[in-house]
């Protein structure tokens, strides 16, 4: 299928607090309560039940009667101050399922296959979630399993090295892609840091896979979320039953042996040679962590910036100037990202002599996503433009909560950033709340250090 | 084996017991059909006008209309200037976007319940009221050339291209639904006009609308959006979406070869295959995917552990494609001239047939054919768990003629072995297949920035 405009590369990511202004306009208040009822009518019946277990796993549980699956999601918080410990975290999470101690890489396949569902692991700085989507009958075996491997996953050479080839051909694919590769880029700078290499990830040796991981995947750290048609109290007791020997204490805080060094001016422009003859401009920004007072009006503002297609970029870049097909913004608050304002063209327009537009080069591309960067700076919004981008926020956030898999990580992803689970609920409020003000102070707090990577296809 | 049937069964009757139960599509007077799903979750509603206005629609003249058209529609309405339709919608938090494909384009959007008056009203008036400025249409030209750039990029797709161009002679699948960028150039005004003309008309529309709303809720919101919609004037011709069009059976192999986008090589084999209205062999078709796709742990990951690969069908209106495909993994270090990428993709297809071929040597037991039916079955329970997700599967089955999720899932569930078979054998003859082998090309200078 050809779309008129390009889906959602990454997830956008929920708001957390923020501080109530003392004054609202009353008309863009009246109308965003007004759409925030008719999305808040969405809560099923149940609430969400907190449960702690004995050696300290946070359990928050959701039944609902309106779904015909079960959702489970575990996250592992592991706060990554150094940049040394990568390589090994990113093996440790992507070899979880590849065997334990009591269980070799065939049998824990085989209960993947029988738990039916899927399975899917994702690393990001803060954390690492486990997720799975199983039906209710399954739901002691899918239990079993999980435990087993937060407990008691076992590094292997077998293990560390499937886990290394699939990191790889990951990468191998993103590197085809002058998106990913570009969007890689930028992050990197705005990090501080960049992905383990192929050599670091071979030099991790097991005793360090283990080390790593009895330190990191410890109970005080571990939260688990389950929503979706199923017993509060049975699944509270099967992560009783199978956590009750999950007893690793919390490690002594050490100071960082590499801490990332994050930029705090702009990063010059870096080109990169992409494939193809599609190119990407970006502009990347720092951002606040969804922990921060300032989170839901950089939400807001991502979306007046390029959410949708009545945003600033959407229609300043595409709409009026006629480039870019995939113009926007991405804000992914749940992997710790930086705000990417992308915009991609055809260099081969330049090429022919039909065209009536001028060719755009790299540098008039950058220039357009930050002239767009820089209004934001120089004048807070119209109360019609924040209203519109408040709104779809509001309904974005509402469209994340379509899946039980997604509602599962919401909860425990707020548990377990220490924001506590009911935040999910109490954030649509929270964004209905952001004034123009809002909006422009954390403008001028995040978008003044910016990276700029352009990919740029060879010449034909 | 018995804890797979055992989820399996489950999986199906949770399913069957999420939405409330179907109802019958309805039509408005003008024509226009509205199928409709309850399911009372969430506060959605998700919404998707189908309309039979596809590249299968076009005519020699007008490729590159349908794609075209559907990005132009957004350009202004009589009483709308361009951005202001996005600007009412997303000002409801939503958001309207679209997509051409063979058979037709989809408008789509989704929206909280009590906004859904106002949400088909935007709707209605893009599709029946679009006015189709000259200055907006050359613009919309090179946003479209873009995205056929970004297309190009993808050498997956660029062998899917290549392998309907050599497995169809005079069928519209033939071409590309996006259009190529000379065709794209070249089309005018007065040609997107005709096109929107003649295909913009209620009696060639879906709308499918699941989630927060009852059937009655929907009849009335449908005609009061679509309900004034009528045909200013009759095309005399048969509309082309109720013509069978004819293509000739594949009697032999066809093979063709190109540079693209890959690193180390590529490879696209195809066979024609079942349409939607044939549902069984449909059926059996996305099962047999399930079998051998190694994403879903199908036999290709075993006989081909270390190589990318996929197996890709989707029911059309007309018979489509079953494909496979496989990516060349970077060679050994000791490589020998033997590993160039020729002779490479010639062994990766000989592997890639011998696939197929197993699942006549060695047939698929029960518990493999269960194993492939908890996966479809997982997938179709993944798309549609969204209100979106759901109004899609309904519109696209009532456009292609396939079947509705409903029936599909029964099909899923008393889908036989023998079913299988027969499928492969009808439809899996190497004999008739065609081959596309996508090669790198060399690459010059860096460009001047």
């Amino acid at each position: 299928m050809f779309r008129r405009g390009r889906t959602l590369r990454f997830p956008f990511a929920p708001l957390r607090l923020c501080v109530r202004p003392l004054f609202l306009c009353a008309h863009l208040f009246c109308w965003s309560c007004f759409l925030l009822s008719s999305f808040c009518a969405y809560s099923a019946p149940a609430e969400p039940q907190r449960v702690t277990l004995p050696d300290g796993v946070r359990l928050v549980l959701k039944p609902e009667t309106g779904t015909d699956v079960v959702a489970i999601v575990i996250l592992v918080r592991t706060e990554e101050n150094s940049v040394l410990d990568e390589a090994r975290a990113e093996l440790v999470a992507h070899a979880l399922f590849f065997g334990s101690k009591n269980r070799s890489y065939d049998s824990v396949m085989r209960s993947l296959a029988e738990v039916g569902g899927a399975l899917e692991t994702a690393r990001t700085p803060d954390y690492v979630a486990v997720t799975c989507v199983t039906v209710p009958e399954q739901l002691r075996g899918t239990v079993y399993m999980l435990c087993e491997a937060i407990k008691n996953a076992d590094f292997t050479s077998q293990a560390l090295d499937r886990a290394t080839r699939s990191l790889l051909a990951e990468r191998r694919r993103r590197a085809a892609d002058g998106y990913e590769m570009a969007y890689a880029a930028l992050r990197e700078g705005l990090r501080g840091y960049a992905e383990p290499r192929e050599a670091a990830l071979n030099h991790v040796t097991q005793a360090q896979a283990q080390d790593y991981f009895v330190r990191h995947y410890v109970p005080a750290k571990t939260v688990v979320a389950v929503v979706g048609n199923f017993d509060a109290e049975q699944a509270r007791r099967a992560f009783d039953a199978d956590f009750f020997d999950y007893t690793r204490p919390l490690p002594a805080r050490r100071a960082p042996d590499a801490p990332p060094i994050r930029p705090d001016a702009s990063l010059p422009p870096v080109t990169l040679s992409a494939p193809g003859t599609a190119a990407y401009a970006m502009v990347g920004t720092l951002s606040p962590s969804v922990v921060s007072p300032d989170y839901p009006a950089f939400v807001a503002l991502q979306s007046l910036l390029g959410g949708g297609h009545a945003s600033r970029l959407f229609r300043q870049v595409r709409d009026t100037s006629g480039f870019g097909y995939d113009v926007g913004t991405v804000y992914a608050a749940d992997r710790s990202d930086p705000l990417v304002a992308y915009l991609q063209w055809d260099t081969r327009r330049a090429l022919t002599a039909t065209e009536t537009t001028q060719p755009l080069k790299s540098a008039d591309a950058l220039a357009l996503l930050n002239a767009q960067l820089d209004k934001l700076l120089a004048a807070p919004p119209s109360d019609t433009e924040l209203t519109r981008a408040r709104n779809l926020a509001i309904g974005r956030d509402a469209l994340r909560h379509e899946r039980a898999r997604d509602r599962a990580f919401f909860l425990g992803w707020y548990e377990a950033m220490g924001l506590g689970y009911a935040f999910d609920a109490d954030l649509p409020r929270r964004l209905a709340a952001v004034t123009p003000d809002d909006l422009q102070r954390v403008a001028k707090k995040y978008l003044s250090v910016r990276a700029s990577v352009v990919a740029m296809p060879p010449m034909r | 084996m018995k804890t797979t049937l055992l989820a399996l069964a489950l999986l199906l009757c949770s399913l069957a017991g999420r939405c409330a139960a179907p109802t019958a599509p309805f039509t408005l007077p003008n024509g226009l059909k509205v199928v409709v799903r309850e399911r009372h979750a969430t506060v959605l509603v998700g919404v998707d006008l189908w309309v039979r206005a596809g590249a299968r629609e076009e005519g020699e003249s007008e490729y590159g209309s349908a794609h075209f058209l559907e990005h132009t529609l957004f350009k202004g309405t009589t009483t709308r200037k361009v951005g202001d339709a996005d600007a009412d919608i997303e000002t409801l938090g939503a958001t309207l976007n679209a997509a051409t494909g063979p058979d037709a384009a989809h408008f789509t959007t989704t929206v909280a319940s009590s906004h859904l008056a106002e949400a088909l009203a935007i709707l209605a008036d893009i599709v029946k009221n679009a006015t189709l400025p000259e200055t907006e249409i050359e613009r919309e030209r090179g946003v479209i050339l873009d995205e056929l750039a970004q297309h190009g990029a993808d050498p997956s797709a660029i062998i899917v291209e290549l392998l309907y161009a050599n497995a169809f002679d005079s069928h519209p699948y033939r071409r590309s639904p996006g259009g190529t960028s000379a065709a794209i150039r070249a089309r005018g005004r007065d040609t997107l006009a005709a096109f929107y003309r003649r295909t913009y008309t209620p009696d060639h529309c879906v709308l499918a609308l699941a989630g927060d709303i009852t059937p009655e809720r929907a009849q009335a919101e449908a005609a009061k959006a679509f309900g004034n919609w009528h045909v200013a004037e009759k095309n005399a011709a048969t509309p082309t979406a109720l013509k069978a069009l004819d293509e000739s059976p594949l009697t032999a192999p066809r093979t063709a070869q190109a540079n693209g986008e890959t690193v180390y090589g590529q490879i696209g084999i195809a066979f024609r295959a079942p349409a939607a209205s044939e549902k069984l062999m449909a059926c059996a078709a996305e099962i047999t995917l399930a079998l051998l796709d190694s994403s879903s742990g199908g036999r290709l990951a075993d006989a081909l552990p270390t190589t990318e690969t996929s197996v890709r069908y989707t029911p059309r209106q007309d018979a489509s494609l079953f494909i496979l495909l496989g990516t060349l993994s970077p060679p050994n270090e000791s490589a020998t001239p033997n590993a160039r990428p020729a002779s490479r993709l010639a062994r990766l297809e000989e592997a890639l047939l011998k696939s197929l071929d197993s699942l006549l040597t060695h047939p698929p037991t029960l518990g493999e054919l269960n194993a492939a039916k908890s996966r479809v079955l997982g997938q179709e329970q993944y798309t549609q768990e969204t209100t979106a997700g759901l109004a899609r599967a309904l519109g696209y089955a009532e456009i292609v003629g396939g079947d509705t999720p409903e029936a599909f899932r029964q099909r899923v569930q008393q889908l036989r072995v023998a079913d299988v078979l027969q499928f492969v054998r009808q439809s899996l003859d190497p004999a008739r297949r065609v081959t596309v082998k996508l090669l790198p090309k060399p690459v010059s200078s860096p460009a001047d920035l």
